[in-house]
């Protein structure tokens, strides 16, 4: 058994669906067009299907929960389609994307639906750009992040802080600002530019 | 794991998480250590660090690694690993542990433990890469078996004679996660009570414990409720058969009041000075 081509190809069927679904189907095959010779193909054809979907669900599960502690509140705004949107943006992204570059792909896919009036509420698009910011600052040593919003999210998240529910809400253009300097700790505050 | 022999017994304590860090430092005498997820500071901002300053000077801490993929057959990730290492330097643990698991393969990241093969050619990569490690980082490490959510075909053993030998070979100590034990004895439709004698006892430095459930007939080390009966049963047969240093509960899900997770490491306490473990 060559367990480098063996792994690879595991990690493939775990992490992509399409070649989940082709090994499903045709498991001797799928193991060929993964790369393996003939024999090796022949023993990852006895992979337990079973186990297999239990493990990818796992693997996306596991993905959606760490997803909600970082990005809790845009979580709690959109309920059960959180996991949906998180999978959807996912898809768009190359392997070894970093946490921040998934919250970003999040909350940019939030933003053009929200935009085009394809989700409720309309604020959520604000929300994940503003939860993402903090995501990205928790891994930058230092660095300026400077984003303007519709809503006012600092009421809006702190609102859903406090476990409120926030619903329709009133644009007010908003600035925010993140910044750290070198060894430093974040500075973080948002200003409603409109009364 | 000689080195590790003479190492005063660290007690019982707890699998770090964010949300308990109030309630931990206000029963701080209750939780004798903690293990800290590696991966969660590494590349981290001033907050973290500061976070981890603090644990440590109320704390002894045991770095506990994801993403070390000891078993992937293209080798250690140099630089992951040098981010350990200055972890390990900076923390100056007595010993820190990673999975016996691969997480990593052809360029992608699984995201998640993936079992080994149980074959001879899976304990020579998982050889050569402890011995990889070792040359960067000189703290003992020990190794934890992991729940077989997908056993890979081929297999030339199973699972108590590859971990037995990949210890032995490697002469690494055992983090042993009870869950785990019987979450894969019960998969399987093993009997873990018949087969107490074939696990290497005598290796353990650390234990796990932790809640699962079961799902469609299949159960999941979801460390997400309260310790079973049969685990707790299969913590004391482990206990009483090894010189375990220190027993950590795990809890990442549903979290309970903190009295209940200070019941369970009480539990477990009584459980190593039954058989003599600690004072």
């Amino acid at each position: 058994m060559a367990l480098g081509e063996l792994q690879s190809a595991l990690a493939r069927l775990f992490t992509d669906e399409a070649a989940r679904a082709d090994f499903l189907c045709d498991p001797r095959a799928a193991g060929r067009t993964l790369g393996l010779d003939e024999s090796d193909a022949e023993t990852l054809a006895r992979l337990a299907p079973r186990a297999l979907r239990q493990f990818a669900g796992s693997l996306r599960a596991k993905s959606v929960a760490d997803a909600r502690r970082r990005m809790p509140l845009t979580a709690r705004a959109l309920g059960e389609a959180f996991a949906d949107h998180w999978r959807d943006a996912l898809a768009l992204l190359s392997a070894g994307a970093s946490r921040a570059d998934e919250a970003h792909a999040l909350a940019a896919r939030l933003a053009a639906l929200a935009k085009a009036h394809r989700v409720a509420p309309e604020w959520i698009g604000d929300l994940a750009r503003y939860e993402a910011a903090f995501v990205e600052a928790a891994h930058r040593r230092f660095g300026v992040r400077v984003l303007l919003f519709r809503f006012p999210v600092g009421r809006i998240a702190a609102r859903l802080q406090d476990g409120g529910a926030v619903g329709d809400c009133a644009a007010k253009t908003t600035l925010g600002v993140w910044t750290r300097r070198p060894g430093g700790r974040l500075f973080h505050r948002v200003w409603t530019l409109q009364r | 794991m000689a080195a590790l022999a003479d190492l005063e017994p660290l007690g019982v304590g707890l699998g770090y998480r964010a949300a308990f860090r109030a309630d931990l430092f206000a029963h701080r005498e209750l939780v004798d250590f903690l293990e800290v997820t590696a991966d969660h500071y590494f590349d981290v901002a001033q907050e973290k660090r500061d976070e981890l300053d603090l644990l440590s000077r109320h704390f002894t801490l045991i770095p506990h690694g994801l993403e070390l993929s000891i078993g992937s057959a293209e080798g250690i990730d140099e630089a992951y690993l040098e981010k350990f290492a200055a972890l390990i330097a900076r923390l100056d643990p007595p010993y820190w542990s990673e999975h016996l698991a691969f997480t990593r393969a052809g360029g992608l990241s699984i995201g998640h433990l993936a079992c080994l093969p149980y074959t001879s050619e899976a304990i020579e990569i998982v050889l050569r890469n402890v011995e990889t490690v070792r040359k960067t980082i000189k703290v003992p490490l020990i190794l934890e078996n992991i729940t077989a959510t997908v056993l890979i075909p081929g297999a030339e053993m199973d699972e108590p004679e590859f971990v037995a030998t990949v210890l032995k070979e490697a002469d690494c100590g055992w983090l042993c996660d009870v869950t785990n034990l019987f979450t894969n004895a019960f998969n399987e439709g093993r009997d873990i009570a018949c087969e107490l004698d074939r696990w290497p006892w005598r290796r353990i430095v650390q234990m796990h414990f932790a809640g699962g459930r079961v799902s469609d007939g299949v159960m999941i080390d979801s460390h997400d409720g309260p310790t079973s009966p049969e685990v707790w049963r299969l913590l004391e047969a482990a206990v009483a058969r090894s010189d375990v240093k220190g027993i950590i509960l795990e809890r990442d899900e549903r979290l309970p009041p903190f009295q209940q997770l200070l019941d369970e490491i009480g539990e477990a306490r009584t459980i190593g000075r039954r058989h003599g473990r600690w004072p």
